[in-house]
């Protein structure tokens, strides 16, 4: 990379080349190299996309038998009833004892008509009648489970994104103030980030999450409204993920805050910052223009590679019924209602389905950040 | 544990029995390490402190009460105010002000002042009475829910358990981690013990053959996983192992858990998946991190040099490097056992194994209080003492770095 | 401890008038930097302090190159980003064309800063990676609010061409040159508000021999061309002959000897300048061959907990009691020839 010494002429190709060359781009041309993470860079492209478009996915998972028609039962995930004539095959699928076992049968125009065997077979086409099977079964509430495993794509995505960027953001402008003012502000700031160090986090989502939806609860049965109202409502509309959002990140900005702060200390004595202090720069100039564009990329890296963490944390939640509200489809509360109906001893597809989906998600953003931190930092290649 | 810690800090093992007591207290840093012992546990009681305030003023904002309802049935209000004095929930939260117009014996609200408590000592069957009047100290203002608690537990009295099904028994909170903490320390220890067990050499082998198939194959699976959570990862293992196999049972039938460990093969059948869903998580980890760790190290001079005086292949990894090289990922032992915290929550359920996690989960439903608290207190305790127990290590491996 | 230099004596040593009629551009009075040393186990609180800069005179004339030597850790990197107010002084004046300057805040401060500038030690981490080479160097302007984006331009490309950088180069990365290239790069963000007077911290100590002499001889030119004044910091003692006009020697926070460059060079006083001098070979074999170097013993104490006395004291081949007991201070014992030692009459 290193030009001769001295002032030789430059030809015209030459600069051109050089305007493309600048740190972000060296790290992009170094990202583009690393084929695993660019494969999981278009996953996650593709998923975003899904989730995105959702909508038009709707009952992708209801297939006519005899080929050919379109569904056109409309099933919204997002809400706990459905919300047009749409049989409710959860209760019609009773069997004998009156427990509901299956999650696959098929629907004709007027109701579901029957229930099938526990491997979900395809029925025989009947040319007289419109028939509609679940090409992956449904929930007890008779929901497309390919359409609820998209829509949780929604859910695990908008988790791991809001929470990495608040944390990131939280954490970011945190550590900076402590880092770049220092002294008695840094020892005041850092001690209390000392202090949430001690706090199990887990225990105080759980907390954080009953005492949000005990509330939500309350406020319902006795219709108050107010600011309070607004929040609960719109947390409601939000499917729940708005108080989910609140307890990640209260907690989760420490241990970026701590790394902002380290990388701020090691740039802030670096000459560069000095001569910059030596011009006469501002502090505001000093931290936007020169300590920013420095640490920024080591802290997105570190971001993307904690995004697997805030997806499992949503998917353990919604588990064990803290996550989301009843009803949003989540690809951890769909795991938990396969293992409620007693899914681990038949129709096992129907747990596979968004469990490779969280797989493939966590997956992808581990290996974009890997190949993030390699473009951003070369001398950690390969590790 | 010290003379490990010298072996482990470069002297040489013999060296370190032989003059025992001196150079290990060197070797771990001496006065240094003492002072900074202090000031870790010092700094720590504030945490607690803290941890204690925010956990006791959140579980009593939840709605409703742990004597509300049994099942479905809501309790009379007035068994509920009984209970409740009975338990002392009658008192106000945080601070007792004159507002709150709870007056210990009925006399005037003092911020600190003396009050008679009477002891009864004994009597006679005649029927009278022996008590002792004495004149005490008390302070009105903390004589509120929180500080009361406060105050038992610096007597190390975490309180009844107010859960119904415990609270009829007279089970302390203290018992119910006694019977409850060492089950799930069985799955964490071993699951730690897994991780470290299988990660070190699935890294060591990944950065000696870096780039083989070898590489390649024991990467792909440390990647995937740490991309597979337990609620994922329990599920398959279940439907393998225990419904598909059948070679362990899907959960203890025999009460095993709660009767203690006792090595038998049920024993370790019960113990098998539960440590399988938590280790794999962790030896992926540790298995990427003792690779990058290994192949930095590998590119080291000292590395080099040891290679140009002709040590063979294998005594420079093993002697020269990987020591070194274990360096970083002592530190992940932090990270970890808020992982297995974490963890246990997860698998305790799936499992049905009768844990702090289950029982976490359950007092938070139940409005157990003194549960809720006993719990956190605890997992602060060990996140705050892990931390402490790495900063320790790391000073020991690497010498370069001092306590300050 | 050390015995604070009476107002008398400060006076004594910059304030005689000097045998030439040459106008002083900075003037440096009892100047001390002090770092502070924190400690406690649960409440921080001071313990001690590096006495970096402890109690540092001399004066700078217009015009004039002053090198400044001395090991590494003696305190002369601190004392020059000190006189550029990068540290706040912890006592002592600094006068610039006359103006004192310790106590400058805000506006009148970032005034100041258009007049001195400086140019530093390591070309690899004085020039932010994230910002191109034109970026770099407009910064100062931008920062002042100086001309025109198109009239930046302009200047940035005149001081590369000035700096022998071709003016092409203002859309690169610092990454894509060389140390003597970013040196240059270096000089050319200094230059770029027609600063007065450049604090040089060891410019050259990073840079290949071949190199050194280029950015050296680039120097110099701007100094004539410029009419600049220079505080060159070095430990290449016979770089600094070749281009310092007058030369002070630090050791351990304290000046010990000033002198003009060949004076200096000729006729070392002070058992450490000697004892330096001797160490730096000649390249005259038959000169080189009777070359006796004087081998110091023992290390530098520390900052922390200098000797009492003269600091100097516990490696001076020379000492005597009275160089334990009293501070000497510097004294002029020939015009223009300051020296700090007892033994010197």
């Amino acid at each position: 990379m290193a030009v001769a010494e001295g002032a030789e002429p430059i030809s015209l190709q030459e600069q051109e080349e050089s305007q493309r060359s600048n740190p972000w781009f060296d790290a992009w041309r170094l990202f583009r190299r690393n084929k695993a993470s660019m494969v999981a860079l278009g996953v996650i492209l593709l998923i975003v996309f899904i989730a995105v478009t959702a909508k038009l996915w709707t009952n992708i998972g209801l297939i006519d038998a005899r080929g050919g028609a379109v569904a056109r039962h409309t099933v919204n995930p997002l809400n706990v009833a459905p919300q047009d004539s749409y049989p409710d095959p959860g209760l019609a699928a009773r069997d004998d004892q009156g427990r509901n076992p299956y999650w696959c049968g098929w629907l004709t125009d007027e109701a579901l008509v029957s229930v099938q065997d526990k491997y979900c077979s395809l029925p025989e086409p009947d040319a007289e009648k419109k028939q509609w099977v679940w090409l992956l079964g449904a929930d007890s509430n008779g929901k497309d489970w390919l359409t609820q495993t998209i829509y949780g794509a929604q859910v695990s995505l908008a988790v791991g994104v809001v929470g990495a960027t608040m944390s990131l953001v939280v954490g970011l402008i945190y550590g900076m103030i402590s880092g770049f003012y220092g002294g008695r502000i840094d020892n005041a700031m850092m001690r209390f980030v000392d202090f949430m160090y001690g706090f199990p986090t887990l225990v105080f989502i759980i907390l954080m999450q009953v005492y949000f939806t005990e509330v939500a609860r309350e406020y319902q049965d006795q219709g108050r409204g107010g600011i309070v109202g607004f929040i609960l409502d719109l947390n409601k509309d939000m499917g729940g993920l708005l108080f989910l959002f609140i307890a990640l990140g209260v907690l989760n900005w420490i241990g970026m805050a701590r790394h902002a702060r380290g990388l701020v200390l090691s740039y802030r004595s670096k000459e560069f910052v000095e001569a910059a202090r030596a011009v006469g720069a501002s502090n505001r100039r000093i931290i936007f223009i020169h300590l920013l564009p420095n640490i920024i990329g080591p802290l997105i890296v570190l971001e993307t590679l904690a995004i697997p963490g805030y997806i499992f944390t949503e998917a353990f939640l919604s588990f064990i019924g803290l996550g989301v509200q009843p009803g949003t489809p989540s690809w951890g509360a769909m795991i938990s209602e396969v293992r409620q109906r007693g899914g681990f001893f038949s129709n096992r597809h129907i747990l596979l389905v968004p469990s490779i989906a969280l797989v493939i998600t966590t997956l992808s953003f581990n290996f974009l950040g890997d190949g993030l931190r390699d473009a951003f930092d070369p001398r950690m290649r390969g590790t | 544990m010290s003379t490990h810690a010298r072996k482990l800090s470069g002297g040489s093992l013999l060296e370190s029995v032989r003059n025992a007591g001196g150079t290990v207290f060197q070797a771990v840093g001496g006065a240094s390490m003492v002072k900074f012992l202090i000031r870790r546990l010092l700094a720590a009681v504030p945490v607690l402190f803290a941890i204690m305030l925010v956990t006791f003023t959140l579980s009593h904002l939840l709605p409703g009460g742990p004597f509300n309802a049994v099942g479905q049935r809501r309790m009379p209000d007035y068994v509920v105010r009984q209970l409740e004095e009975q338990f002392g929930l009658n008192k106000s939260l945080l601070f007792n002000t004159p507002n709150d117009g709870y007056f210990p014996d009925g006399d005037d609200w003092k911020i600190i002042g003396y009050r008679d408590e009477v002891t009864t000592l004994g009597g006679s069957a005649g029927g009278d009475i022996r008590q002792e009047t004495r004149r005490v100290l008390k302070i009105d203002l903390l004589d509120s829910q929180f500080f009361t608690y406060v105050w038992d537990v610096l007597h190390f009295d975490f309180g009844p358990s107010l859960n119904i099904a415990l609270r009829d028994q007279n089970v302390s909170v203290t018992d119910e981690i006694a019977t409850r903490l060492p089950v799930s320390m069985q799955v964490g220890v071993f699951a730690v013990l897994l991780g470290f067990l299988l990660g070190i050499p699935l890294g060591v082998l990944a950065a000696v053959y870096q780039n083989s198939a070898i590489d390649y194959v024991s990467m792909f699976f440390a990647v995937l996983g740490q991309a597979t959570p337990s609620i994922v990862l329990a599920p398959i293992l279940i439907i393998v192992f225990a419904i598909e196999l059948d070679w362990v049972p899907v959960s203890d039938q025999q009460n095993q858990w709660r009767e203690g460990p006792e090595l038998s093969l049920y024993y370790l059948k019960i113990l098998a998946l539960p440590v399988l869903t938590l280790g794999t998580g962790m030896s992926a980890s540790i298995a990427r991190l003792t690779r990058a760790s290994l192949l930095q190290v590998l590119h080291e001079d000292y590395v080099r040099t040891a290679r140009a005086k002709g040590l063979r292949e294998r005594a420079v990894i093993y002697v020269h490097a990987l020591k070194n090289a274990l360096i970083p990922v002592a530190t992940i032992l932090g990270p970890l056992l808020a992982a297995v915290l974490t963890g246990t929550f997860v698998v305790e359920l799936i499992f049905v194994i009768p844990g702090l996690g289950e029982s976490f989960v359950n007092s938070v439903g139940a409005r157990d209080y003194t549960m809720i608290m006993g719990v956190s207190i605890l997992y602060s305790i060990f996140l705050i003492f892990g931390n402490i127990m790495v900063d320790v290590i790391y000073t020991w491996l690497d010498p370069r770095i001092r306590f300050d | 401890m050390n015995q604070p230099m009476s107002d008398t004596q400060a006076d004594q040593v910059t304030g005689t008038t000097p045998a030439t009629d040459r106008k002083i551009l900075v003037e440096v009075k009892g100047l001390k930097k002090y770092f502070p040393i924190k400690s406690g186990i649960l409440f921080q609180r001071e313990v001690a302090a590096v006495k970096a800069v402890d109690n540092v005179s001399f004066h700078i004339y217009e015009g004039e190159t002053l090198g400044l030597v001395g090991e590494s850790g003696c305190g002369k990197s601190t004392t020059g980003r000190t006189i550029l107010q990068l540290y706040e002084a912890t006592a002592g004046s600094i006068k610039f064309q006359g103006q004192e300057i310790t106590n400058l805040k805000g506006a009148q401060l970032r005034k100041m800063r258009r007049e001195m500038q400086m140019i530093f030690q390591d070309p690899y981490a004085s020039l932010n990676p994230r910002m191109s080479v034109g970026r770099i160097v407009a910064e100062p302007l931008v920062v002042h609010n100086i001309g025109t984006k198109q009239e930046r331009e302009d200047r940035v490309a005149e001081l590369l061409e000035l700096v022998g950088l071709n003016p092409y180069f203002v859309r690169r990365y610092p990454h894509e040159f060389s140390g003597g290239q970013r040196q240059r790069i270096g000089l050319a963000r200094a230059l770029a508000l027609n600063p007065e007077f450049i604090v040089a911290d060891e410019p050259i100590s990073a840079l290949d021999v071949s190199i050194q002499a280029q950015v050296v001889n680039l120097m110099q030119k701007l100094q004539e061309t410029l009419g600049l004044t220079y505080l060159f910091i070095a430990h290449d003692l016979s770089m600094v002959r070749h281009l310092c006009d007058r030369v002070a020697v630090m050791y351990l926070g304290k000046i010990v000897e000033i002198a003009e460059s060949e004076e200096l060079y000729t006729n070392p006083l002070h058992p450490y300048t000697q004892a330096l001098l001797s160490a730096v070979p000649v390249p005259d074999p038959v000169v080189e061959e009777k070359r006796q170097r004087i081998i110091l013993k023992g290390d530098v104490p520390s900052p922390i907990n200098p000797p009492t006395g003269c600091n100097f004291n516990t490696r001076c081949p020379v000492s005597v009691d009275m160089c334990y007991q009293e501070d000497p201070g510097l004294i002029e014992v020939q015009p223009e020839h300051w020296v700090a030692c007892h033994r010197v009459d």
